[in-house]
């Protein structure tokens, strides 16, 4: 099965350690296109699974995060930091 | 006419005068006067203009010529052997299906009535050169070839698209199948519906994501998504399968939908959902 990114582009490397794969069904990208005359979707052949590939999410750090870090770079420069 | 019935046939009384009798005497030419004397045993009719052709007559079979002998008469009545007919042709019965005519006594018929053959009702004993329907509005006029109007139990216009608007009706399904799995609907307003079943089968506990074409494209990542899990391979499936948190604004594109639902069992099992969108066209 064909493994693309979420731009539905194939792609033959991919570090699973950064990020997951998951189901999906896109269009071909030689499905002949839909003129709302004779064909007013898809047709069945037109689709095809594939793997997703995507990265993990990297979450945005918190106000608190944001804190720790000041505190930690402060005391490191005053060479206050504390053995933990 | 009666035919004349001679008792002496061919017998004919000639009258001489003394004075033309002197004139045969002398070997001059004479007059005698000659009258028919063959003592009919039945008159019979004269064979007069009356009684062959008379003026009335003559002037209804040659309208156009003047003072018509008896051969311009048998010359005017040759189109009904199928010659040419000028003028109009009067019937003193009606002329029968089979020749052509109504079989019907149209002095009979109302006004305004359909005149049908009777020995096949699909048909109108007209030719038509007006397109339409042939209808009458009760309004005391004539029937007439025309647009069926509404009131007459027509739409009142040669074309769907006119029909629609006259009908009133403000929105129809133009397209409606299937594609790929979706069932969708297409209106003549470009909203769009569609909706489907998904089967997956979770790779992770938490957050897992699943990828689904559209039937079509849409005109806008701003179409309405609503996903119901329905089913799960496993015992207690509402608890650890549910899709509440689906359908993100960043799920979607205009080709594609993306659901991302939650499962928190640490085995995994194929899972269910109907997946429904309601969007417009481009």
């Amino acid at each position: 099965m064909r493994v693309v990114n979420q731009n539905f582009e194939t792609i033959t490397e991919y570090d699973l350690t950064k990020g997951f794969l998951y189901p999906g069904v896109i269009i071909r990208e030689d499905a002949e296109p839909i003129d709302n005359i004779t064909k007013h979707a898809w047709a069945d052949e037109d689709y095809e699974d594939v793997q997703i590939y995507a990265l993990y999410p990297v979450e945005e750090p918190t106000q608190l995060d944001r804190i720790e870090a000041q505190v930690a770079y402060t005391a490191m420069m005053t060479d206050t930091l504390l053995e933990v | 006419m009666t035919d004349r019935v001679p008792g002496a046939p061919g017998q004919y009384r000639a009258t001489v005068s003394s004075e033309e009798f002197s004139k045969l005497q002398n070997g001059e030419a004479f007059t005698i006067t000659m009258v028919r004397d063959d003592a009919p045993l039945t008159e019979g009719t004269p064979y007069s203009k009356a009684a062959v052709l008379p003026d009335s007559v003559a002037n209804k079979i040659c309208p156009d010529i003047q003072d018509p002998s008896p051969a311009d008469a048998f010359a005017g009545l040759l189109p009904i052997r199928g010659g040419t007919m000028t003028g109009a042709l009067t019937l003193e019965k009606q002329l029968e299906l089979g020749s052509g005519g109504t079989g019907r006594d149209l002095s009979t018929i109302e006004p305004y009535s359909i005149i049908r053959a009777a020995s096949n009702s699909a048909y109108l004993l007209s030719t038509p050169t007006a397109n339409g329907a042939f209808f009458a509005t009760g309004d005391n006029k004539a029937a007439k070839f025309a647009t069926l109007p509404i009131a007459q139990g027509g739409t009142g216009a040669t074309t769907a698209a006119n029909a629609v608007t006259a009908l009133g009706i403000k929105d129809y399904v133009v397209a409606q199948g299937t594609s790929g799995g979706w069932y969708y609907q297409k209106w003549n307003s470009k909203y769009v519906t569609a909706w489907r079943n998904i089967t997956t089968t979770p790779t992770a506990q938490g957050t897992n994501y699943v990828t689904q074409a559209l039937p079509f494209t849409l005109a806008d990542k701003n179409y309405y998504v609503g996903v119901t899990g329905v089913s799960a391979a496993m015992s207690g499936f509402a608890t650890d399968f549910n899709v509440s948190n689906s359908t993100p604004s960043e799920g979607r594109t205009t080709t594609n939908v993306t659901i991302n639902y939650n499962y928190s069992r640490s085995s995994f099992y194929s899972v269910g959902m109907t997946v429904f969108i309601m969007g417009t066209l481009p």
